[in-house]
C-alpha cells in the first residue's frame, strides 16, 4: 500500500470527519486525540534511536504551563506564546538530553522517569501565585482571533475551530517525522538503535544524532502541551504525569513502532477504546497494562502489523522506515 | 616509508587483568601486517584501543603522527582508521546496500533543513552517498546481494560486508579482525584477494589472522602477541621458525 495514498485518507478522513459526527462530545475526544497523536509520534522519534524516554509529560508540562502562564501574566496571545513555550521544550530538551543520552536502556529511561516526576512535584508545590499549585493553572485564555482583512475573523472560542487548528499541527507534526525518517536520518537512528558500537566505528556521533531526535521530540511534546492548556483552559500536575508517560509507551507499542503509523493508529485505537473501558474504574490501566504485555509478547509490530501477518498484505523486503 | 601508526609503551588493565603490557608498535604505510597469537593475547583488546572503543591506561597511539590517545571512536574514524569486527555486528534490520550507505555517513554531509524539505541539495547529497556505496559494494563483490537483509546474509557474505562497511569510511589505516573465520576454502581465497586489492588501493592494512596461510600469504611482516607483549616480530617465515612463538602457540615441550 503506497504510503501516501494512506496519509492522504487519513488526512481527508480528519478534515471531513466534524461534518460527520459534529456533536460536541466527539469533537472533544477528537482533539484530545489529535494532542496525544502529536505526544505518541514525537515520542516515537525519540524511541527510533533506542532510548525510551519517559520525560514527554514533563516537557509538556513545562511548556504548557510557560504558554499558559505568559498568557495569563502578560496577556501575551497563543500566537506568541507557543513559539516561546517550544523554545523552552527545546532548552529543557537539551538540558536533560546532554548528560543522560549517553545512559542506555533501564538507566536512561529511570532517569526520565524521574525527570516526570519532579516536574510535577514542582509545579505543584513551588510559585503557586503564577502556576496554581496542585489546583492547576485557571482561565488560560483560547489563542486570540486571527483577522483576514476584508474577509472574516477566525475565532477558536468553538470546538471545532481548535479541532481544525490542532488538526493543522498533528499534520506538522507527522509530516516532520516522516520527513527525518525516510531520509537518511531514518538509516542513522535505525543503525544507532540496531547497533551502536557498529555506527560509531563508521564515523556517527552518537550523541549528536540521539540529542537531535530527543529534541525534535521535545519540541513537538511543547506544542502539544500548550494546544492542550489552550483548549481545556485549565492545567494541573496531574495532566502531564506518570499516567500519560505510561499511556504514550502503550499507544505506541500497541499501535507499532516500526512505522510512522503506528502510534497514530495506536493512539486512535486505544483512545476510542478508553470509553467502554471506563466503566472498569481504576481497572482500567490495569487492562491496558496487560494488553500492552499481550501486544510485546505476541504481536510485537504492533496493530500495524496484523495485516502482514494475516497474509492480506505482503511483507515489505527491508525495512528503514 | 612513513609510519602511519605508532603504539609508544601502552598498556591497557581491566581491573587486575592486564590485557596489553607495555606494547610497542609501528606500522609503515602501505605495508599487510599481520597480528597473530594465542587466545587472550590482546589482539582484539589491541584494535578496540586503536579504534577508541576504551582509552589505554597507559602510553599513546599516534596517527599520522598526531595523537589519538582518548579520542572517540566516530572522531577517529574521521581520521581515517576503519575497523572491521571480530564477531559479526550489522545493522540487521537494514538491507546490504542500506549498510553500506550508513557507512558512507562521514562523506556525505546530512544537514537537518535540506533533509526536512528534501531539497534538490539534498537529493544531490543522497545520490553521492548510494553511488559511492554502489561502487564499494562493487569492490567487494556484493551487488548480487544489494537488496537482501544483513541478517539472512550466509556468514561469508556477512564478513564481506563488514569489510565493505570499514572501506566505505574511505581508510587509509583498515583494520581486519579475523576476516576469514568460519570460511571455507574458496572463501578465504577471495578475502585474501580483497585484501591484497584493498592494499593495491594503498591503504595499510593490520591483518589479525588465525589461518597461517592467509598470514603467510599476505602479510609481509608479522607481528607475534602473547600475554599483551610483543613476543617476535619479523617475515612469516622467520616467526614461524620463532621459539618464543612456538612456545606460545604449542608449548614449552615444543620449542627446541
Amino acid at each position: 500500500m503506497n504510503r501516501n495514498i494512506v496519509f492522504a485518507c487519513l488526512f481527508v478522513a480528519a478534515v471531513v470527519l466534524p461534518i460527520v459526527v459534529g456533536d460536541l462530545y466527539w469533537m472533544d475526544i477528537f482533539i484530545f486525540m489529535l494532542i496525544f497523536t502529536i505526544l505518541s509520534s514525537s515520542l516515537r522519534l525519540i524511541f527510533s534511536t533506542g532510548q525510551i524516554s519517559f520525560a514527554h509529560p514533563g516537557i509538556a508540562a513545562i511548556s504548557g504551563y510557560c504558554s499558559g502562564m505568559m498568557a495569563i501574566q502578560f496577556g501575551l496571545s497563543f500566537w506568541i506564546t507557543l513559539p516561546i513555550a517550544c523554545l523552552a521544550a527545546s532548552v529543557v530538551s537539551i538540558i536533560i538530553g546532554y548528560p543522560t543520552l549517553r545512559l542506555k536502556g533501564v538507566y536512561f529511561f529511570l532517569i526520565t522517569f524521574m525527570f516526570t516526576s519532579l516536574i510535577g512535584v514542582l509545579i505543584g508545590n513551588f510559585w503557586i501565585p503564577i502556576l496554581g499549585g496542585w489546583r492547576g493553572l485557571l482561565n488560560i485564555p483560547r489563542p486570540k482571533p486571527i483577522m483576514i482583512p476584508y474577509l472574516f475573523t477566525l475565532n477558536f472560542n468553538t470546538e471545532l475551530t481548535y479541532y481544525y487548528l490542532t488538526l493543522f499541527f498533528t499534520v506538522i507534526t507527522v509530516l516532520v517525522c516522516y520527513r527525518i525518517e525516510k531520509s537518511r536520518y531514518g538509516l542513522v537512528f535505525n543503525a544507532i538503535e540496531n547497533a551502536d558500537g557498529l555506527a560509531e566505528m563508521v564515523g556517527i556521533n552518537l550523541m549528536k544524532y540521539k540529542l537531535l531526535a530527543f529534541v525534535v521530540g521535545g519540541v513537538f511534546a511543547g506544542v502539544a502541551g500548550a494546544l492542550f492548556a489552550h483548549y481545556q483552559r485549565i492545567m494541573t500536575p496531574y495532566d502531564f504525569d506518570m499516567h500519560l508517560g505510561i499511556l504514550l509507551i502503550i499507544y505506541n507499542v500497541v499501535g507499532g513502532m516500526n512505522t510512522i503509523y503506528g502510534p497514530i493508529f495506536g493512539t486512535i485505537f486505544l483512545r476510542l477504546l478508553a470509553h467502554p473501558l471506563r466503566r472498569f474504574g481504576v481497572y482500567e490501566i490495569m487492562i491496558l497494562g496487560v494488553i500492552l504485555i499481550l501486544f510485546l509478547r505476541f504481536i510485537p509490530g504492533g496493530v500495524i502489523s496484523i495485516p502482514e501477518r494475516l497474509g492480506i498484505v505482503r511483507p515489505k523486503k527491508s525495512t528503514g522506515t | 616509508m612513513s609510519r602511519i601508526l605508532e603504539i609508544k609503551k601502552v598498556s591497557k588493565t581491566f581491573g587486575g587483568l592486564q590485557a596489553i603490557a607495555d606494547l610497542d608498535l609501528a606500522i609503515d604505510q602501505g605495508e599487510i601486517l599481520g597480528l597473530i597469537g594465542p587466545n587472550g593475547s590482546g589482539k582484539t583488546t589491541f584494535f578496540n584501543l586503536i579504534t577508541g572503543v576504551y582509552p589505554p591506561t597507559n602510553g599513546h597511539i599516534f596517527y599520522k603522527d598526531k595523537d589519538i590517545t582518548g579520542l572517540r571512536p566516530d572522531e577517529i574514524c574521521a581520521r581515517g582508521i576503519g575497523r572491521m569486527f571480530q564477531h559479526t555486528v550489522l545493522f540487521s534490520t537494514l538491507t546490504v546496500f542500506q549498510n553500506i550507505l550508513v557507512a558512507t555517513h562521514l562523506h556525505s554531509k546530512l544537514s537537518f533543513w535540506h533533509s526536512l524539505f528534501n531539497t534538490p541539495v539534498h537529493k544531490g547529497r543522497e545520490k553521492k552517498a548510494e553511488l559511492r556505496a554502489l561502487e564499494v559494494m562493487k569492490f567487494v563483490g556484493l551487488e548480487g546481494v544489494k537488496d537482501d537483509l544483513a541478517s539472512i546474509l550466509p556468514h561469508g557474505y556477512q564478513r564481506s560486508l563488514g569489510v565493505a562497511m570499514a572501506l566505505a569510511t574511505d581508510p587509509q589505516l583498515l583494520l581486519l579482525d579475523e576476516p576469514t573465520t568460519g570460511m571455507n576454502r574458496e572463501e578465504t581465497e577471495s578475502m585474501m584477494e580483497l585484501a591484497k586489492k584493498i592494499s593495491n588501493e594503498g591503504v595499510t592494512v593490520l591483518l589479525v589472522e588465525h589461518n597461517m596461510k592467509v598470514v603467510m600469504g599476505i602479510c609481509r611482516r608479522v607481528v607475534v602477541l602473547n600475554f599483551g607483549q610483543r613476543i617476535a616480530e619479523g617475515s612469516p617465515n622467520e616467526v614461524s621458525k620463532n621459539d618464543a612463538v612456538i612456545q606460545a602457540y604449542l608449548g614449552a615441550d615444543y620449542a627446541a
